[in-house]
């Protein structure tokens, strides 16, 4: 069947089988950032924008995206920039496989939010559906609040960042358990 | 992964009705969203995705409730959970049965459509709907109150189209057991209360398809009621399987029916917005019990 989108502002017509999901597509299409993370359809990882709206694209058949109009991460290289930069100076990529369906799905929540602050409770609702295997979620919440404006709380880790105009603290020497004075 | 013959993208849900009528192993698509759970080939797939079936519209002459709210077979959870005409008429009751399914973009891709007429016993949508006292409307089969729809045997042969909600005002709680916060319920308990209409209570992830507990209620039902609806919502039959076994559901289904009436029945609501653990949080801040 013959399926034109608008991808990434681009119109693209091609020929598919009717079973072929939209990820399959995209990544025929060389959108490589949209990843396959699960066979169950609940990892995150494949989140591209559909209209604007943020979908899972291997539950999406490449059909019904036939006249729409499909963002990935590569059309938003701008736009994500800051936000990579929060995630990098958070420690919140380890290996990296899940950031582009996350950095997705928290530019969506950041339109929908229009503005708007989100609190602690929202944000993890919104991302309930971002699976990450390595970092525990802690240092994506620190990247996210910070990226969205939110006060960081006294468990929030301050860090430092290239984006703000102050320098950060001096570097601190290791200390051992020995000097420290605590046993083992 | 479902494969597909033919692909079918109709103009009206009439001509859906004759393709599933002309084939039996043909298949309406709602959102797609078990597409890749699936197994074996769809010969015709039909899709409605021209039908105008994505929206919730006011009803002011329905002939069964009068004022009701029509939710289009297409419309996604997520819209059910956002909409705020729908939050009016079900006292939020839906955004709160829906805001754990997967997550958000999952949310965007199921549709109302394909939680209903798929009868999924662990569906939350569908044991919200059947407290509410909602109606489905078919092509073929024609209006059906949702515990109708549950209750018919077999693969449904029918088009949903449409899912008719009463336009309240209700006093509504929904509580769901999951072992991870995303995942299928292990059980469910939905509680409704409409002035004039009594209380609809339903039990779901059973984990069979949900079914209303019969027990008589009052408007704020004394602890002796609260016991009584516990034991009759133990008597449904339970199973157990890869998520918990039968003796846990049968408890704590009728742990959760409990909870969701005297949730109903409370003057307070939490705001649907935050995460439940917030809300429990805060709960126990207030009875100054220490985090």
């Amino acid at each position: 069947m013959n399926v034109t989108m608008k991808l990434n502002g681009v119109a693209v017509t091609d020929d598919v089988a009717p079973d072929t999901t939209l990820y399959a597509f995209l990544r025929d299409h060389n959108c490589k950032s949209v990843k396959c993370g699960c066979e169950t359809t609940n990892c995150g990882l494949c989140t591209v924008w559909l209209d604007g709206a943020p979908v899972l694209s291997c539950a999406v058949l490449a059909v019904r995206a036939d006249g729409r109009s499909v963002t990935t991460l590569e059309g938003l290289q701008a736009e994500s920039a800051r936000l990579a930069q929060c995630l990098a100076e958070q420690g919140a990529e380890q290996c990296g496989f899940c950031s582009p369906g996350l950095i997705m799905n928290v530019l969506a929540f950041e339109r929908e939010l229009a503005g708007r602050v989100p609190t602690d409770g929202e944000i993890r609702h919104y991302l309930a559906g971002n699976l990450c295997r390595c970092t525990g979620y802690m240092s994506q919440m620190r990247a996210v609040k910070r990226y969205l404006g939110c006060a960081l709380g006294p468990d929030d880790w301050q860090g430092t960042s290239v984006m703000a105009d102050v320098a950060g603290p001096a570097p601190v020497a290791p200390v051992s358990a020995a000097a420290s004075g605590e046993v083992a | 992964m479902l494969s597909m013959g033919k692909y079918v993208r109709v103009g009206s849900v009439e001509e859906a009705y004759e393709l599933v009528r002309q084939n039996r192993r043909a298949c309406v698509l709602g959102g797609g969203a078990w597409l890749r759970l699936g197994t074996g080939t769809i010969p015709v797939a039909i899709d409605l995705a021209d039908c105008a079936l994505d929206t919730v519209e006011p009803i002011d002459d329905d002939p069964v409730f009068g004022r009701a709210l029509g939710i289009g077979a297409y419309v996604t959870l997520r819209q059910l959970e956002r909409s705020a005409e729908l939050a009016a008429a079900t006292d939020g009751l839906l955004a709160r049965a829906v805001r754990d399914i997967v997550g958000v973009q999952f949310r965007n891709v199921a549709t109302v459509g394909g939680s209903v007429a798929g009868r999924f016993g662990f569906s939350d949508v569908c044991c919200a709907l059947l407290a509410l006292g909602a109606h489905a409307e078919l092509v073929g089969a024609g209006r059906l109150p949702m515990e109708d729809l549950l209750a018919r045997q077999g693969r449904l042969r029918d088009v949903l189209t449409r899912v008719i909600v009463p336009a309240g005002p209700v006093r509504a709680s929904y509580q769901a057991v999951r072992n991870q916060s995303t995942d299928f319920p292990v059980a469910s308990a939905c509680a409704v209360y409409a002035q004039g209409g009594g209380w609809r209570v339903a039990v779901g992830a059973r984990p069979g398809r949900a079914r209303l507990v019969a027990t008589p209620l009052s408007a704020e039902p004394a602890p002796a009621e609260l016991e009584a609806l516990a034991d009759a919502a133990r008597t449904l039959p339970f199973s157990g399987n890869m998520w918990a076994s039968e003796r846990y559901r049968r408890h704590v289904a009728g742990v959760l029916a409990c909870r969701a009436v005297e949730d109903a029945a409370g003057p307070v609501r939490t705001d649907a917005l935050e995460s439940s653990a917030e809300a429990r949080a805060a709960a126990r801040a207030e009875r100054g019990e220490a985090q």
